[in-house]
Formats: C-alpha cells, sequence, structure tokens
C-alpha cells in the first residue's frame, strides 16, 4: 500500500552513500592492517591517500542529510535514519582515521616485524575488524541481534588491548633499544581499540534506527522515564 | 475584435487542434442572437399590451374616477370601492396567509421529523400549489360562505384567497430557509442554543429577504386573482364602501371583468383606466419588495 | 621509558562485575522481543492502543459506536482527554476523527438516521443519558473549519451566545475578556460595532473561538480550524490554541500532521472508523507503537 514519496528517492541516495562509505573504511581498515602485519609501505602509502575519499563521502553524507531534514521534514523511521546517517558517517570518518594513523605508523616500525609477532596486536586488530564488518553487517541488513550482540563481544577487544599494552610494557623493559617502535606499537593499539569502540557506537546506532530504543550510556538512561531494563534492580 | 494577423494566428496554433475559431464564434453569436430575439418578442408583447391599455385608459383617469363609485354611467363611474375592496382583501389575506404560511414553513422545515408523514405533507402542499384557482373559489363558497355561515364578505374572500396564496408562500419560505449556510446553524447550536433561539436570531432574520420576496410575489398574485371572488360572490356593482369584514365587497379583478363584458366602448376605456392603476399598485408592491431585500440586505453586509 | 599512556574511559571504569551485568542484560535484552520494531518483524496490529490511565482524565470515551443510517463510521472507540492539554486527532480523509468530534458534543444528534452507542463522559457525566443536549454544548464549544461568524456585529458575535445561556453580569467587560483571550482584542477594540464580515478570516476564525469561549465552556473542540487560513494566520491560530490550553481542555482534529505535531500532547491517530494508536505525541512521531500509524506519519499510504 506503499504510493511513492519524493522522500524515497532522496533515502536511496542516503543510503547508497552509507553503503558506500560502509565498504571503503572496511576496506582502508584490512588494508593497514595487511600493512602493519607486512610491513608494505606501498599500501600504508595507499591507505593514507584514500582517506580522501572517506573524508568527502563524510561531506556528502552530511550534505543529505541536511536536504532531507530541511525539504521532507521526515518521521519516526525516517528522522531516525537520518539521525543514524549522521552518527554513522562520524563514526567511520573516525574509523578511516584511526586506519590511516596506523598506516602512518607502519614506516616507523620498520624493522620490527617480529616484535610485531610477539604482541597480540594482530589478533586485537582481527577482533577489531570482526567487529566493524559485524556491526556494519548489522546495519546493511538490519540485524538488531547481530547488533546486540556486537556491543557485547566489545568485551574481548579491550582484555585484548590491556594485554597487548601489559606485553609491550615488558618488552620495552627488556629492549630499550627499541622503544621507539614499542611505543608507536602502543599507539597503534590503542587506535584498534578506538576502532572497535567506534564499531560498537554503530551497532548501537542500529538498535536505534530498528528498535526506537537509545541503548547509549545505560546508567544514565534508568531513570523512571526512561527505557527500564529487563532485570529487577 | 479583429481577426488576428495570420502570422501572430500561427503563434498559437497547434497541429493536433482544428481550432476553427472563426466557425465557433458565428456559431455563438447566431445563437445570442435567437436568444436576444426571444426576449424581445416577450419585451414588445408586453409593451404593446402596455401601450393599448394606456392610450385607451388615459383619457379616463383621472381623480373623479379614482374618487366614484361604479354607475350604470360611463361618465360618473370610478374605481373607489374596488381599490378600497383590493386594499381591504390584500390586508386580510397577508394577516391570515403569513403568520400560518411562515410557521408553517418554519415547523417544516426545522422541527418536523422526517419520515414518511413529513413526505406525505411536503408532497401535497406542493400539489395545492397547482390547483386551480377556481376552486380554492368553490370550496370557499361551500365551506366559509354557505357552511360557516360567513356569507358573502371580506371575510370569506380573504380566508379563501389566503388559502389559495399559502403553499406558494409556504414553499418560498422554506426555500428561503433551506438557503441559509448550515454553518450558521450549526455555530448557534454548538452555543448551546435551543432550536427556537437558532431560528428566532439567526435563521429567520438571515431567511427574511427570501421570505419577504415570497411573500410579496404571493400577495401580488391574490391582488389579481378573479376566479375565486367570483366564486365567493363578490358583487360587482357595489356603491359603499366596506366597513367591516363581513360586508360585502367587490375587488379591482372583477371590476375590470365587469366592465369588459358591457358592449358600451366607454366601459372598454374603464376598464383599460381600472388595469392602468391595478398596474400601478403591483408595480409599486414589487418596488417595495426589491426595496425592502435591499435594505436587508445591506443591512446585513453580505 | 616512559609509562604507558593513559588508556583512558574504555579500560573498564565500570569495574567487572557490572560489566559482566551489562552484559547479559545486554543480551536479554536481545532475546526480549521489542515494544517497536520497524520494516521487518512487525507486532501484529490490534490489542489495544494503550497508555496508562489517565488519572482524572476530562472526557472519557468509552466503547462508542456510530452509525450514519445503515453505514458504521465508528467502531468500538475507547480514549481517554487529559485536562489542560490539547490532544489531536489525526488520519486520512473519512477515518471517523471529524465524526467522533461532533459526537463529543452531540451535534451528530442534529443529522437524521444517525445512531450512538456507548458513553461519553465529561468528568464523570454521561453526556448522553439523562443529559440536556443545550447543556452539553455550553459545556463543551466547537469552533468549525469555515470561520463562520454569525451576521451581525462583532459585539454582537460574542455576546449572543452568552445572553441566550442567560449571561449574568457585565456584559461589555465579558466581551472584552473574551477577545483577549482570542488574541483578538487589540485590533477589533476600536470597531466591535462593525459587521464581523469585515474582518480577514484570520480574525473571523478568533472571533469564532472569542464565541465559544464567551459560553464559559470547559472544553473546546476544533475542527480543522486553520485549514481555510494561511500560513501566518495559522501560526498566530496556534499560538492563541497554545496560550488557551492552561484553562480549557482542546481537542483538535486537523490534516496537517506537522501542526499536529507543533501543538498537541497527544495525538490520537484513527484509520477506518478505529482508534489505532493513542500516545504522547513525541513518542507518536519519533517511535510509533502501531506500523500502520507509522505508514500514514512518514506518507506511505495510498
Amino acid at each position: 500500500m506503499s504510493a511513492y514519496r519524493p522522500l524515497d528517492e532522496e533515502i536511496r541516495l542516503l543510503w547508497d552513500l552509507l553503503v558506500k562509505m560502509n565498504l571503503l573504511v572496511d576496506e582502508q581498515l584490512a588494508d593497514a592492517i595487511d600493512a602493519v602485519t607486512t610491513c608494505d609501505l606501498e599500501k600504508a602509502q595507499r591507505v593514507r591517500d584514500r582517506d580522501d575519499e572517506v573524508d568527502k563521502l563524510e561531506l556528502d553524507v552530511d550534505h543529505q542529510c541536511e536536504r532531507i531534514l530541511a525539504l521532507h521534514t521526515p518521521v519516526a523511521v525516517d528522522l531516525r535514519l537520518i539521525l543514524t546517517a549522521v552518527k554513522l558517517n562520524t563514526d567511520l570518518e573516525r574509523i578511516g582515521d584511526h586506519a590511516k594513523n596506523l598506516a602512518k605508523l607502519t614506516p616507523r616500525l620498520e624493522g620490527c616485524t617480529g616484535l610485531v609477532g610477539e604482541t597480540r596486536i594482530l589478533e586485537t586488530a582481527d577482533a577489531a575488524r570482526a567487529l566493524l564488518r559485524d556491526a556494519q553487517d548489522a546495519f546493511i541488513k538490519r540485524d538488531r541481534l547481530l547488533a546486540r550482540r556486537v556491543i557485547a563481544h566489545d568485551r574481548n577487544v579491550d582484555a585484548l588491548h590491556r594485554e597487548t599494552v601489559d606485553r609491550l610494557l615488558e618488552l620495552v623493559r627488556e629492549d630499550p633499544e627499541h622503544a621507539g617502535p614499542l611505543v608507536h606499537l602502543v599507539v597503534m593499539s590503542r587506535a584498534i581499540e578506538r576502532i572497535a569502540d567506534y564499531a560498537v557506537n554503530i551497532a548501537e546506532t542500529v538498535v536505534f534506527l530498528i528498535e526506537g530504543v537509545d541503548i547509549r550510556h545505560r546508567k544514565l538512561q534508568r531513570g523512571p522515564h526512561q527505557e527500564t531494563p529487563a532485570e529487577e534492580a | 475584435m479583429a481577426a488576428p494577423a495570420p502570422a501572430a494566428a500561427a503563434a498559437f496554433d497547434l497541429p493536433e487542434f482544428d481550432e476553427r475559431v472563426g466557425a465557433r464564434k458565428r456559431t455563438g453569436l447566431v445563437l445570442a442572437t435567437l436568444l436576444f430575439l426571444s426576449t424581445l418578442v416577450g419585451v414588445l408583447v408586453l409593451l404593446t399590451l402596455m401601450v393599448d391599455v394606456f392610450v385607451k385608459g388615459l383619457p379616463w383617469l383621472d381623480g373623479q374616477f379614482l374618487n366614484s363609485y361604479p354607475s350604470r354611467l360611463p361618465i360618473r363611474a370610478g374605481i373607489k370601492s374596488a381599490i378600497v375592496g383590493s386594499l381591504w382583501t390584500m390586508g386580510l389575506t397577508a394577516v391570515l396567509a403569513v403568520p400560518i404560511g411562515i410557521a408553517s414553513a418554519v415547523f417544516l422545515e426545522e422541527y418536523a421529523p422526517r419520515g414518511w408523514f413529513f413526505r406525505l405533507i411536503q408532497t401535497n402542499i406542493a400539489n395545492l400549489a397547482g390547483v386551480p384557482s377556481v376552486l380554492y373559489g368553490i370550496l370557499g363558497l361551500a365551506v366559509f360562505v354557505r357552511f360557516f355561515g360567513l356569507g358573502r364578505s371580506l371575510m370569506a374572500g380573504s380566508i379563501t384567497m389566503a388559502l389559495l396564496i399559502l403553499p406558494v408562500l409556504i414553499i418560498s419560505t422554506q426555500e428561503a430557509l433551506r438557503a441559509v449556510p448550515s454553518g450558521l446553524r450549526e455555530s448557534a447550536y454548538a452555543l448551546g442554543a435551543t432550536r427556537w433561539q437558532v431560528v428566532w436570531s439567526h435563521l429567520l432574520p438571515v431567511a427574511a429577504p427570501g421570505i419577504l420576496t415570497g411573500v410579496i410575489l404571493s400577495l401580488s398574485r391574490a391582488i389579481g386573482e378573479t376566479a375565486p371572488l367570483i366564486m365567493i360572490g363578490a358583487a360587482s356593482f357595489v356603491a359603499f364602501l366596506p366597513e367591516s369584514v363581513m360586508d360585502s365587497f367587490t375587488v379591482m379583478p372583477i371590476q375590470i371583468f365587469n366592465w369588459t363584458a358591457r358592449p358600451q366602448i366607454e366601459f372598454q376605456g374603464l376598464a383599460a383606466a381600472a388595469i392602468v392603476v391595478l398596474m400601478v399598485l403591483l408595480f409599486a408592491m414589487n418596488l417595495s419588495a426589491i426595496l425592502l431585500r435591499n435594505y436587508f440586505e445591506r443591512h446585513r453586509a453580505r | 621509558m616512559p609509562d604507558a599512556p593513559n588508556p583512558g574511559p574504555s579500560f573498564g571504569d565500570l569495574g567487572t562485575e557490572e560489566a559482566i551485568r551489562e552484559e547479559a542484560e545486554n543480551l536479554q535484552n536481545a532475546e526480549k522481543e521489542p515494544e517497536h520494531l520497524s520494516e521487518q518483524g512487525r507486532p501484529t496490529p490490534g490489542g489495544p492502543p494503550d497508555r496508562t490511565a489517565t488519572p482524572n482524565p476530562k472526557i472519557q470515551v468509552q466503547d462508542v459506536s456510530f452509525w450514519y443510517g445503515a453505514k458504521q463510521v465508528l467502531k468500538d472507540i475507547t480514549m481517554d482527554v487529559p485536562p489542560n492539554q490539547v490532544t489531536a486527532f489525526i488520519g486520512p480523509s473519512g477515518c471517523g476523527k471529524s465524526t467522533l468530534l461532533r459526537c463529543l458534543n452531540r451535534m451528530n444528534e442534529l443529522i437524521p438516521e444517525s445512531r450512538l452507542t456507548g458513553h461519553i463522559l465529561i468528568d464523570g457525566q454521561d453526556i448522553y443519558e439523562g443529559a440536556d443536549p443545550v447543556m452539553v454544548r455550553r459545556r463543551i464549544g466547537m469552533v468549525f473549519q469555515k470561520p463562520n461568524p454569525f451576521p451581525k456585529s462583532i459585539y454582537q458575535n460574542v455576546a449572543w451566545g452568552a445572553k441566550i445561556n442567560g449571561f449574568k453580569g457585565n456584559m461589555d467587560e465579558h466581551v472584552e475578556h473574551c477577545l483577549r483571550q482570542a488574541a483578538l482584542w487589540d485590533e477589533v477594540k476600536d470597531r466591535l460595532k462593525e459587521q464581523a464580515y469585515s474582518l480577514s478570516g484570520g480574525q473571523q476564525q478568533r472571533l469564532c473561538i472569542a464565541r465559544t469561549l464567551a459560553v464559559k465552556p470547559d472544553v473546546v473542540l476544533m475542527d480543522e480550524p486553520a485549514s481555510a487560513l494561511d500560513p501566518i494566520a495559522t501560526a498566530k491560530l496556534e499560538e492563541t490554541i497554545l496560550d488557551l490550553k492552561k484553562v480549557y481542555t482542546i481537542i483538535i482534529v486537523t490534516h496537517n500532521m506537522q501542526q499536529a505535531s507543533r501543538i498537541s500532547d497527544e495525538t490520537a491517530f484513527f484509520y477506518l472508523g478505529e482508534l489505532v494508536e493513542l500516545n504522547k505525541t513525541v513518542e507518536l512521531f519519533t517511535r510509533p507503537k502501531n506500523p500502520r500509524t507509522e505508514d500514514y506519519i512518514t506518507g506511505r499510504f495510498g
């Protein structure tokens, strides 16, 4: 019983932009991790160059959202999609930035691939990438259960990151000569952990889009008028 | 308006349309002319009649004519009793018919529950409006003159005329009430008014111009009716003025009818003069109707 | 050797136990069927368009059904209207919202062959059984879609309703008070004797509001009051409504969803004679519970 709405075309445009941005950022992250793993300087440079594309997509998404809000005053699910798009594109752009930072630091690791293997940083990276892909899948397929699972699994990445940093501190004490690259590795691990956080943000936004429920900052939301959790207090 | 130059016309042409504007306009002109001629026929006939009457009647129209009673001698005949009788009749008829007519219309339009009985009454009123007036005369004769013993009096005549114009009056009043925009009714009810308050404060004032027009048109018809009053027995030789409603009387149409029946040519002239007087009276009534309606509409500013 | 950089809040400032609890509840919530889903896995429609019961509702509609002749136009409507709020009725044409509105002040009784079952209460009192429609309509006033002031002066428009209801008090002051409440006093205070029709459309509509307020109702019903007005007059009208709700309870039927979302506190969505959803306006426009509501407010309806 759907009538044609001019808004549908605009939403289709917005959707395509978001999908494109998701895919691009995922590729950037994969390439950055590869570059770190194999110390591939060419790949790293490509990641840094392609970050401009990510930024451009961020602008495009913002403009399209502004346009839709001004001209169509969307409500309900349409409104939530616009809000989702605005949050998503910020989170994706930040992920892209962190991927770029990973790529930037890759040259500093020259000759230190062995060190990389001593830590769990690659596992962390893979876990973060998996989280991101799941969150993106949840968005594209509108799968709220997948989104909620992403939120639960963030703990793993945190744990891995803590372990990595501990190990790196050990290594710094054992091997002060390589303090430089080791510190860079700490920064990289941090960046990866941040990427995982942004993936969780994306998942929370997807839950908001589909369920209309805002599940961020649960502590603050536990008031008498807010969504009360299933468990008893 | 001159036909546009071909170059300009081409600017408006479209290949799919065969506009033939010239031919269409010509057809329109022919038909408009026919309409005008039809109107002309009506107007010309009317003018001819009026001119004829005026020419025949004006010589006889003077103060003495207006102030004398009918007489066997044309030179001394006048229509005083007829005019007075007409005015009396019209007045009484109005007094009888208007309140009853308006009240009935208000009841039918605003109060009566819609159903088979209502439809029965409405249909009958519509039918009665078309009954030939002479039948009303017969009714009046049988019921009022004979049965109620009113005799050949003003009263009997007026009641009969009132009955004659009642159906038309009711219908035109109903129409005037129906023409009141429903928004007015609704907003008055919505303020917690009773039905009577709505009718009295809003419906009647707004419908008043229409009602008044209906009243005056009905009375204009009444003043010109001859047949029913003849049946009632309004005499044709009345050499006195009615003093009370129970007196016998005559009215102008009857006097005219009576004079035209006489062979002497002078009486034709007298009849024509009387017709002129009657027409002036009718004209005055219609004029007052228009003026009153304009007054009400201006007062309402819509 | 520099220390590890400050890890920041993501290092689990929640502590282990709370983190575990959060995770558990997160997964639990994931399994629980949410109240609202859009586009996939919609909850089946039907069931009460619930809202926790209003304390001290101004108007209660209980299982109301309404028929025009044989056609059922309202089906088992049950809802409460809270006092001193604006409640909006929205829905496509023919969904029954105007019909329900007119049932609330018994205006539908003026239409023959209409029938209502169920109860409507104001402050706990049934407005149909054992109540006089005239008195009900004084307490529950109505402003209509097309501004329809009486063909009288501005002063008379406001005063008439009060007068027929037997207002005892200073009429001049009362008229001024009502015109002030309707945000019209400043514009007309120097021309109270002028005809109401000399006002603009927006002013006329506010005059109709003043007229409704003159009988001191508790509730003001408005049937698409701005649909005949331009945007500026509409804005002024909406401002007036927001002021009025401090004193009165207002129910407004509107086709314009943005108007409903701008000025109403609660919104009821009707479709094909049924109440589909009744909710706080902000909830209804961001997270409607019923997929039909969402289809309508996002314009997906044919």
